[in-house]
């Protein structure tokens, strides 16, 4: 398609980035000289609550640690907490997902607030909502302070204060005030809406009430916005910990563990998804699949109004939601999108050139890497209630990630010498079956609209 | 070397018998040394019929003669011996040799033309013609309109007409140094400069290469057949080589067995490496991952099929996709840091 993305394309970037959490930004500082200085930090006033629950939370805080096991440098660094008394600790699957992938290169080490040190081990994660489970090597001498989970039942309201606490950037223990509002719009998983600071390093960090419970775990934060950050809801960490707190811990590649994780989530985002019925894109002639915005998010753009050449109608609708699976690596996502040529001041022949090239123009056919295979193709016109179709489904294979595929169905419009639509729809990290049947649902959406009003009638 | 010396013999009573002629570095008789009587003695001695000036020749290199009717090479004393365009010939060797055969003495190359031998056909000399610059100049209008046309599709309404100038000029120039390049080949070699049927290759040639290259994809799409498209870089290259085949041709006529098979080797090595390079990177073997060019509806004749047809026709990828799905990892076993 015509490559006039820039605003989607700056919005993405800016999810990615939040999607990849602390990991990222935290290895590049890792690698590069001493940070700048910051500047001065504005001076919140910080409330007596915050000092009572940061006094009472702090032994059971502690900064986890990703080393390379050759030259024991530190790789990634993030948060965690102490949820038993036996040392089980809960961090972000993100941040320790190079040991999970890659135990014989990376090892973990905890290091807490009151600067007592030693290793840990992965006793399981969850990839789906971005947590693990950890505990260090050597049994304690005594029980471990612990945090608990403030109860289901028990509902934050909006606008309550809430208080992250983690170690931002490698700088040094911290307490963050922010208040709680309810959960993310479309996400497809539930997420916590924290109306606060989240930095790099915090990830895997408590957010905790007034009463000093958990309410969350730090995961992630907007850049394209201020304060804009997001909290695991705890149940989630507490079913971890309930279902795996006795798990042998983890010493090789977790690649079964993560696909089956991931296989999970495809079926669900599939069934969802299929469940799901196609809104109208409101075109005059053709049925344009536009999926409804429970779990995505549908951005539109069009070209100005006195363009002299081809004219199009853009529709890009992005899941907010791609699980983290490694620091190259995000998926578990949907994307559909569509454009709607008008080529009538251009004539034919014209049309014919900018309607190839915009088909053309589409980010596919890269070469095989360690991730994934070169993709293949299928190609043929099909014919839907008599609206013939150019259509392109074109698959790649993920390598480690045994049975899941990322799938790309492009389709146009043929049936018209001066117009068309030409639309796109991704499924990344589905099954071959899953792939089929998300492509076949997305072929149903396309048709013609007057058939569209006459079924209404 | 100096001018031969012509032994000017007892004149036989049946007439001149042949010639000798000694050639030049592209095969034209530089000197003719008429044949009245067999043998002929060639060498660098003053006594010898031929005589030589060419220090890696013996004094009485070799000797022509007529053995039951045959043209026979008798070899002399010599330390380089001689050679015929078929064998080498060592001291004391001879050898029957063909109408026209070339032998080679010393660095000297000679030819015997004997009275009784057929005489190749008159070849047609390729002139200067009316009739070729009339075809050249329509095929260059042909290919100036051809790419203002091209042009013309790639832009938006309200272009200006002198852009159009530069579209043209651009696309004539090439060819024209392209035909001079070839010239100067002709010129070094045949002596003359040729630069008209070079010129006609070039713009003929050309003409079929944007055919082919526009006229494949729209078959693709008109039957929603890939195959058309995904080899339309590979025609190109095809007629390329044909192209640069007609070029040599015309600079080196006498070769043009040895020059198709040369650039019938090379064509087929470039498409094979081109496309085991495209199954390294991309596991398929035409870079091309799908046909994307959609023409005018009218000129679409193929059907659609059900979206469940399309969707079994589909599976197939997966045995396509497992095929690789292993590649690249038998050494993340090595990926392993040591001890």
């Amino acid at each position: 398609m015509t490559s006039t993305t820039g605003r989607r394309a700056g919005f993405l970037t800016a999810w990615a980035i939040v999607a990849l959490g602390g990991a990222v930004s935290l290895r590049a500082l890792a690698q590069q000289a001493p940070p700048a200085p910051q500047g001065p930090e504005p001076v919140a006033p910080v409330s007596a609550s915050a000092q009572r629950i940061y006094q009472d939370a702090q032994p059971a805080l502690l900064q986890v640690r990703t080393l390379l096991k050759g030259q024991d440098s530190q790789a990634s660094v993030g948060s965690g907490f102490f949820v038993s008394g036996d040392g089980h600790i809960i961090t972000n699957y993100h941040v320790v997902s190079e040991v999970a992938l890659q135990p014989e290169r990376f090892r973990l080490v905890y290091r807490t607030a009151q600067g007592a040190e030693g290793a840990l081990k992965l006793l399981a994660f969850d990839a789906i909502h971005d947590l693990a489970l950890v505990k260090p090597v050597d049994s304690p001498g005594r029980p471990h302070t612990s945090l608990r989970f403030r109860p289901e039942a028990d509902a934050v309201g909006q606008g309550e204060r809430i208080y992250s606490l983690g170690n931002p950037l490698d700088v040094g223990f911290a307490v963050v005030e922010g208040t709680y509002n309810g959960l993310v719009e479309r996400a497809f998983y539930p997420t916590i809406f924290f109306a606060g600071s989240l930095n790099p390093g915090v990830s895997g960090g408590p957010t905790l009430d007034e009463r000093g419970q958990v309410i969350g775990i730090n995961v992630a934060s907007r850049r394209d916005g201020q304060q804009v950050s997001f909290l695991v809801p705890a149940k989630f960490a507490a079913d971890l910990f309930q279902r795996a707190h006795d798990a042998t811990p983890i010493t090789t590649q977790s690649y079964p563990e993560l696909t089956r994780q991931l296989t999970v989530h495809q079926q669900s985002l599939t069934d969802r998804f299929l469940a799901q019925s196609w809104r109208g894109a409101g075109h005059a002639r053709y049925l344009i699949p536009v999926p409804q915005e429970e779990f995505m998010r549908c951005w539109g753009s069009s070209t100005p109004a006195d363009a002299k050449g081809l004219e199009f109608e853009r529709s890009d609708c992005v899941m907010e939601t791609r699980l983290f699976v490694s620091e190259w690596l995000t998926t578990g996502s949907l994307m559909v999108r569509h454009e709607a040529y008008d080529g009538r001041k251009l004539g034919v022949l014209r049309f014919a050139d900018r309607y190839s090239r915009s088909f053309a123009n589409e980010a596919l056919g890269g070469a095989g890497n360690k991730v994934r295979t070169a993709q293949q193709c299928h190609e043929s016109y099909v014919d839907r209630n008599g609206l013939p179709l150019r259509v392109v489904l074109c698959m790649s294979e993920y390598k480690k990630l045994t049975g899941l595929f990322d799938a790309a169905v492009l389709v146009a419009t043929v049936d018209a010498s001066n117009g068309g639509v030409e639309g796109r729809f991704d499924a990344d990290g589905v099954t071959f079956d899953n792939a089929l049947k998300l492509t076949a649902h997305y072929l149903e959406g396309f048709g013609w609209a007057s058939q569209q009003s006459t079924s209404a009638r | 070397m100096g001018e031969p010396t012509v032994d000017v013999g007892p004149v036989s009573p049946a007439g001149k018998l042949g010639i000798v002629e000694i050639l030049d570095r592209d095969g034209h008789a530089r000197a003719t040394i008429p044949i009245w009587r067999w043998p002929v003695t060639i060498g660098r001695a003053i006594d010898c019929d031929v005589v030589l000036d060419d220090v890696h020749a013996a004094p009485r290199h070799a000797t022509l003669s007529e053995v039951d009717g045959a043209l026979t090479l008798i070899v002399g004393t010599t330390v380089n011996g001689a050679e015929t365009e078929r064998r080498r010939l060592a001291a004391d060797q001879s050898a029957t040799l063909e109408p026209e055969e070339i032998i080679q003495v010393g660095t000297t190359r000679l030819r015997v033309r004997r009275a009784t031998d057929a005489i190749a056909p008159e070849r047609l000399l390729l002139p200067e013609s009316e009739s070729l610059r009339a075809q050249i100049v329509v095929m260059a209008l042909v290919f100036m309109g051809w790419n203002a046309a091209r042009y013309w599709l790639q832009t938006d309404p309200g272009g200006r007409l002198s852009d159009y100038v530069t579209v043209v000029l651009g696309s004539v120039v090439p060819l024209l140094l392209w035909a001079g390049f070839w010239s100067v080949g002709s010129k070094l070699v045949q002596h003359r400069f040729d630069y008209q049927r070079h010129s006609w290759i070039a713009f003929a040639y050309s003409l079929i290469i944007s055919g082919l290259a526009a006229a494949l994809p729209v078959v693709a799409y008109s039957f929603g057949w890939a195959f058309p498209s995904r080899v339309a870089w590979l025609a190109s290259g095809a007629v390329v080589s044909a192209m640069v085949l007609a070029h040599l041709t015309l600079i080196l006529p006498n070769s043009r067995t040895v020059l198709a098979g040369i650039v019938g080797v090379l064509f087929l090595a470039g498409a094979g490496l081109f496309t085991a390079r495209n199954y390294q990177i991309y596991e398929r073997p035409f870079t091309e991952l799908y046909v994307s060019t959609l023409a005018p509806p009218s000129l679409r004749l193929a059907h659609g099929v059900s979206p469940s047809q399309f969707i079994d026709a589909s599976r197939s990828l997966k045995g396509r996709l497992d095929a690789h799905v292993n590649d690249g990892q038998s050494d993340s076993g090595g990926e392993e840091s040591g001890p």
